[in-house]
């Protein structure tokens, strides 16, 4: 398979996934090109973790076809998992490491690992190199994540939820800082979010997904056409009060 | 997989399971309470009824006989209990993502910790039967008497009908461990890979314990005429069988694995 530039960076054609008679995604045709900045926006329950799995692969389509960076994605994702970047929402780690032993551990699966990238990323995002795992903090489990993601270059950045459970200075430094620098080095990244403040800021795209569909996706600006604030046109399509925006932030 | 994974995945299952590991190997010393507490008494001067059996110097092969009836009865639950936890650090919270995330193959990822697993399960059980026997052997020749002290020989005899007795206990060991393990990859809640693991193996027994007992110990006496060539003679068929078994177990976990869900 020739994977060419233009191609988009995701690109799903009706996805669905059923957890029984619960769908869960449905009929997803997401685009994604090549260097933007995307938000994945909906509630919580709305569908995006869901949809990120799939993309990654963790769980199988029940219909649609996904194709990331121009390859379709079939069962063995071994070579796709190298381009592809992700930092999970439950940031899963292994207790019992220490931080060094955790990039070290990482570092044998990737062949593009960047050991001063990671190191330069480790200095930037103070890690404690000696620190057990089980002790680290949220803010630097989050820090971590980023630096085993990030560290082998992937084309593709995919980050759920990035900022849940941090506090506002963490998330500015692991999103505002972070994802800046990544799409300004021509790389794509997806997030997800359910906080109206994080899309309007940082991406260029957004994604709007609401009980398991697809309703909305496009540039920001296109999105945001008239003077109307960007809370207000998602608050119209996903249905739900501002008070659960307003929780959302 | 490059040599570099393998590597590091081999370090990983190993410090996860190390301390497992070392239990198992202590679990499978707990005859030796009643192999050392039967000779402190044999030791006690007013234990004349036994002391008459010493003159025949059968404890090192009633060492191996109840060493290897503790193995094919208590030792095969504590090797499925063993193989049914072997995925407990990676389901629990989900952490197997991190190994999912990787450019990794997941059947090879499969096979090495497999392959570390059974290890230790059938390090375990055959490291035992050598080393109670020989902590026997020490304990009775501790202190010099010449009533008790065992002669090397002997043990060195035991020893090698013992060989025949681990090719028995690692194909059993590696039946149990294998099934047990199948459920461990099935099943993401450790306690519930934990009961099936403890079920089959329970049903292996109720199904097969006589026949176990018959081609391991039953024309074994150990007392006299000691009979230690009879001990856990090797049978093509019955060993063949355990090992297909064995097989068709590793196939059915790389199955189970490959398909996994997790959310």
């Amino acid at each position: 398979m020739t994977t060419n530039r233009a191609d988009p960076a995701i690109e799903t054609i009706k996805l669905s996934r059923h957890f029984g008679r619960y769908k869960a995604v449905s009929n997803v045709s997401l685009r994604v090109p090549r260097g933007s900045v995307c938000a994945l926006f909906g509630l919580n329950g709305s569908g995006k973790t869901t949809l990120i799995r799939l993309l990654l692969r963790h769980l199988r389509p029940t219909a649609g076809t996904i194709r990331l960076l121009g390859e379709d994605l079939g069962a063995d994702t071994r070579a796709i998992r190298e381009r592809v970047g992700y930092v999970a929402e439950s940031r899963y780690l292994y207790d019992w490491m220490t931080v060094r032993e955790t990039l070290e551990f990482t570092r044998s699966f990737h062949r593009q690992w960047d050991d001063a990238k990671a190191q330069s990323l480790v200095e930037r995002l103070g890690l404690p190199l000696e620190q057990r795992v089980a002790r680290l903090s949220r803010g630097h489990r989050a820090r971590l994540c980023l630096t085993l993601a990030l560290a082998y270059s992937p084309e593709l950045i995919i980050l759920d939820e990035p900022t849940s459970g941090l506090d506002v200075l963490v998330r500015r430094e692991v999103l505002q800082n972070v994802i800046e620098e990544i799409s300004q080095e021509g790389r794509t990244v997806l997030f997800s979010s359910h906080s109206v403040d994080e899309v309007e800021r940082l991406a260029d795209r957004v994604a709007i997904i609401h009980d398991g569909c697809l309703l909305r996706q496009g540039p920001i600006d296109e999105l945001k056409s008239g003077s109307q604030p960007l809370e207000d046109i998602l608050v119209a399509l996903v249905g739900a009060q501002p008070a659960e925006l307003e929780d959302a932030k | 997989m490059s040599w570099t994974m393998t590597r590091a995945v081999i370090w990983k299952e190993w410090r996860e399971s190390r301390l497992k590991f070392l239990a198992l190997l202590g679990a499978f010393h707990l005859p030796l309470i009643g192999f050392i507490r039967a000779a402190y008494f044999l030791k006690q001067p007013d234990h004349d009824l036994f002391a008459f059996r010493l003159v025949e110097n059968q404890h090192l092969y009633a060492t191996l006989f109840y060493q290897s009836g503790f193995a094919i009865t208590v030792g095969l639950f504590l090797i499925g209990f063993f193989g049914a936890s072997a995925f407990a650090w990676d389901y629990e919270s989900n952490r197997v993502f991190f190994i999912f995330e990787r450019p990794v193959n997941r059947g090879s990822y499969l096979w090495l910790k497999w392959a570390v697993y059974a290890s230790e399960a059938v390090a375990a059980v055959c490291v035992s039967l050598f080393t109670t026997q020989l902590i026997v052997w020490l304990f009775y020749n501790a202190d010099g008497s010449p009533l008790l002290a065992i002669p090397i020989e002997q043990l060195t005899a035991v020893f090698q009908a013992s060989f025949r007795g681990a090719v028995w206990l690692a194909a059993l060991g590696l039946a149990a461990f294998a099934w047990s393990f199948f459920f461990g990859a099935w099943f993401q809640k450790w306690w519930t890979a934990l009961v099936a693991g403890g079920t089959v193996v329970g049903l292996f027994l109720a199904l097969m314990y006589f026949r176990l007992y018959g081609w391991i110990l039953l024309r074994f006496t150990h007392e006299p005429p000691v009979s230690l060539d009879n001990y856990a003679q090797l049978q093509a068929w019955p060993l063949v069988a355990l090992l297909l078994s064995v097989v068709a177990a590793c196939i059915a976990a790389q199955w189970v694995f490959r398909r996994r869900e997790i959310w």
